[in-house]
């Protein structure tokens, strides 16, 4: 019997079977726990995936961060090239008083006020009683670079009112020595001048501030010139000096003084007026690359070379120089000039400004304005750790004719800085290959991008080398450094235009050993007077070489420079030069230079 | 075996549910741990400014007391005192100049 057993409709499901239903029912159930199930375990295990990923990977940064927010605002350290601190941070209070709290508090005894004074020797206590008893102002600076231990002992006297707050503080050890090398921050220590503000990102980016600038300067050579022109300006009365020592193998500056200076520590305000004499007498002015001034006779250095590049003349050369020639209606004349032709060498030996006008005309205007440019004595001076606000461009005649080419062959109507001469007299002393100045340790540049031939370089060293040991540069020769060198008197040009034949630029570059350059110093002094009694004239041979001289004798030492003559045979370019003789050419072997 | 199949799924749910606490405990530990070097870094860290900072300090007040103008004032005072003399050119000598060995020295070379 089959009877309601079998459905009608096969195909389809019994109507009503419960059991299936409830099997049915607990198998979605069941899925839907295990779905469930899954997604918490995904959840849970992606949580600690997600937890152990962030661990990983922001953990440092977050630490790093961390650190970071927590480090005081710094700055990095300069050094010189010998690791000595030019410039630190260091962290100081900055204490002050709120007179309305102390006011309110009973005031000010006198006891405190007499510790305060003790505690703060710079400290004026009338002004600071008198704010307390009017309980104004809000606020007071009793000490803006209190170190620790005045805060502690101030703090220890419990005056109500009286509070600090740390801040980072620069600081230059070596005080006005190398004022204008570094210059100085303002009161947010963001660099205002010099090396600081040239710097600034460097010196304050927080990835570098524990490493320390390291300079070119040597802070022995640095004081040792800065003591030799300070003695200068007061042995002639200077208004001023420049002076640098450079390395013409690498450009890096030794030592880079301006006087009159200023003490860094206590930096002094800027020049009120807007006279330009008055502004350049300023101790922040810096003569040695803001300075522009007419240079003299030390650019006859680059006639010179310029004449010997151009192939128009060699050593032995002869220029008339008998008689005073015109240009442009003023006469061009020789001081105490020997009234004869002289060869190229006895031009340079004897400073004749009539030889000099004879060789641009050889040169012609277009080649000297060639050779400007080359030099680099037409753009700014580039030095790239000055900011262009301290380095002047070279001031070139705006309209160069046959007149002025024959005044800029003597160093007159062209305005450099002392540091464009010193760049292009290393450039042609460094065996002709360009030298960029520089206040950073560097190494010597490979290659070289040449501004005169090695020939000409030999040449032109050996015709300073006959100033320094036969002419006005003779009382800077230090027996066996074979120093050459160039003077330069220029009068100073009057502020309405002029000159004023009273005032002055005396200049005085030295190069040594001159059979193998290594360092150039520059000496200048502004408006310098004799006042030894003799009514001599105050000739750049007369004061700014002796000073040149006392330098570098104090400075070749230094430097771990002997003799010549003791340690090592003398040049023999230098000495086979002798009075009036022509010179030797091309008689040294020299180094091979890359091109 | 369906039974068996059932209590191999629950286990499999238990060592789940076990891995999960064990590794949120793990966790857990490990972020207790890593919050303790990050501290233990950030006062090394904190300590190592502090050392650095003093280092600058020693080093600046160093370079103050060795500042030329310092010098110059001790140089000034002391000169004759401690025999001292500026370095010229004439300071240097060859190997061979200097006295040989046991010759001894003047009496007051070399104090």
């Amino acid at each position: 019997m089959k009877l309601f057993k079998e459905t009608p409709f096969p195909d389809q499901l019994p109507i009503a079977r419960p059991d299936l239903e409830r099997r049915a029912v607990r198998g979605n159930t069941q899925t839907r726990r295990l779905w469930f199930l899954a997604a918490m375990f995904l959840l849970g295990f992606g949580l600690l995936g997600y937890r152990m990923t962030a661990l990983a990977l922001n953990g440092p940064a977050t630490r790093s961060a961390a650190s970071q927010t927590s480090a005081a605002p710094h700055r990095a350290q300069i050094l010189d090239r010998h690791g000595r601190v030019l410039a630190s941070t260091l962290p100081t209070w900055e204490v002050s008083l709120r007179p309305p709290v102390t006011s309110a508090a009973g005031g000010l005894s006198p006891d405190a006020l007499f510790e305060l004074g003790r505690i703060f020797p710079d400290l004026k206590p009338n002004r600071l009683r008198r704010a307390v008893d009017l309980g104004k102002p809000n606020f007071t600076y009793v000490e803006r670079r209190a170190s620790p231990q005045q805060w502690k002992r101030a703090r220890d006297l419990g005056i109500i009112g009286l509070q600090a707050e740390v801040r980072q503080d620069r600081v230059y050890p070596a005080g006005r020595v190398v004022a204008h090398v570094l210059g100085g921050v303002d009161v947010d220590n963001i660099g205002v001048s010099g090396i600081e503000r040239a710097l600034n990102t460097r010196l304050s980016d927080s990835e570098q501030q524990n490493e320390p600038l390291r300079l070119s300067i040597d802070l022995r050579v640095q004081n040792a010139l800065h003591t030799t022109m300070s003695e200068a300006v007061s042995e002639f009365a200077a208004l001023g000096a420049a002076g640098l020592v450079m390395d013409v193998r690498t450009g890096e500056l030794l030592a880079f003084v301006s006087l009159p200076d200023f003490d860094p520590n206590h930096r002094p305000g800027l020049p009120t007026s807007d006279d330009p004499r008055e502004q350049a007498a300023s101790p922040l002015f810096n003569r040695v690359s803001q300075g522009s001034y007419e240079l003299g006779s030390v650019f006859k250095l680059l006639t010179a070379s310029m004449a010997l590049e151009a192939g128009v003349a060699d050593l032995d050369t002869e220029f008339d120089a008998r008689f005073a020639i015109r240009r442009g209606g003023f006469p061009i004349d020789d001081y105490l000039g020997k009234r004869r032709v002289l060869t190229l060498e006895e031009v340079i030996r004897y400073s004749s400004n009539i030889g000099a006008v004879r060789m641009a005309d050889l040169i012609g205007i277009e080649r000297q304005k060639f050779f400007f440019e080359r030099f680099g004595i037409a753009g700014k001076v580039p030095l790239a750790e000055m900011p262009a606000a301290e380095r002047s461009a070279g001031q070139l005649p705006r309209k160069w004719g046959s007149a002025e080419a024959a005044t800029v062959s003597y160093g007159h109507g062209v305005s450099a800085s002392p540091l464009h001469i010193a760049t292009a007299i290393s450039s042609i002393s460094n065996y002709g290959c360009k030298v960029t100045p520089t206040l950073l340790r560097k190494q010597p540049a490979e290659g070289c991008d040449r501004v005169v031939s090695t020939e000409v370089s030999a040449k032109a060293r050996a015709l300073m080398r006959v100033v320094g040991k036969h002419s006005s540069g003779r009382s800077a020769n230090i027996a066996g450094y074979e120093i050459g060198g160039k003077t330069g008197t220029a009068y100073k040009v009057k502020p309405g235009g002029g000159y004023d034949f009273d005032a002055r630029f005396n200049t005085f570059i030295a190069l040594w050993p001159t059979s193998e350059p290594q360092y150039l110093l520059l000496l200048s002094l502004d408006d310098p007077k004799l006042l030894d009694g003799t009514g001599r004239l105050p000739l750049a041979g007369r004061t700014a070489a002796p000073a040149a001289g006392r330098a570098i004798e104090r400075i070749a030492p230094l430097l771990g420079l002997a003799p010549t003559d003791r340690f090592r045979p003398s040049g023999q370019l230098t000495d086979e030069i002798t009075e009036g003789g022509a010179l030797p050419v091309g008689i040294e072997p020299l180094p091979a230079i890359t091109e | 075996m369906r039974t068996f199949v059932k209590a191999l799924w629950r286990l499999l749910v238990l060592v789940c549910v076990f891995g999960l606490v064990y590794s949120a405990a793990s966790l857990y530990r490990i972020k207790v741990d890593t919050r303790q070097t990050e501290r233990a870094i950030a006062t090394l860290d904190k300590k190592r400014k502090t050392l650095l900072s003093q280092i600058d300090a020693l080093d600046t007040e160093w370079a103050f007391l060795n500042a030329p103008e310092n010098l110059n004032i001790l140089i000034g005072l002391y000169a004759n005192e401690l025999n001292l003399r500026e370095r010229v050119p004439d300071s240097f000598a060859r190997l061979s100049e200097l006295p040989p060995r046991g010759a001894g020295l003047n009496e007051g070379d070399g104090e």
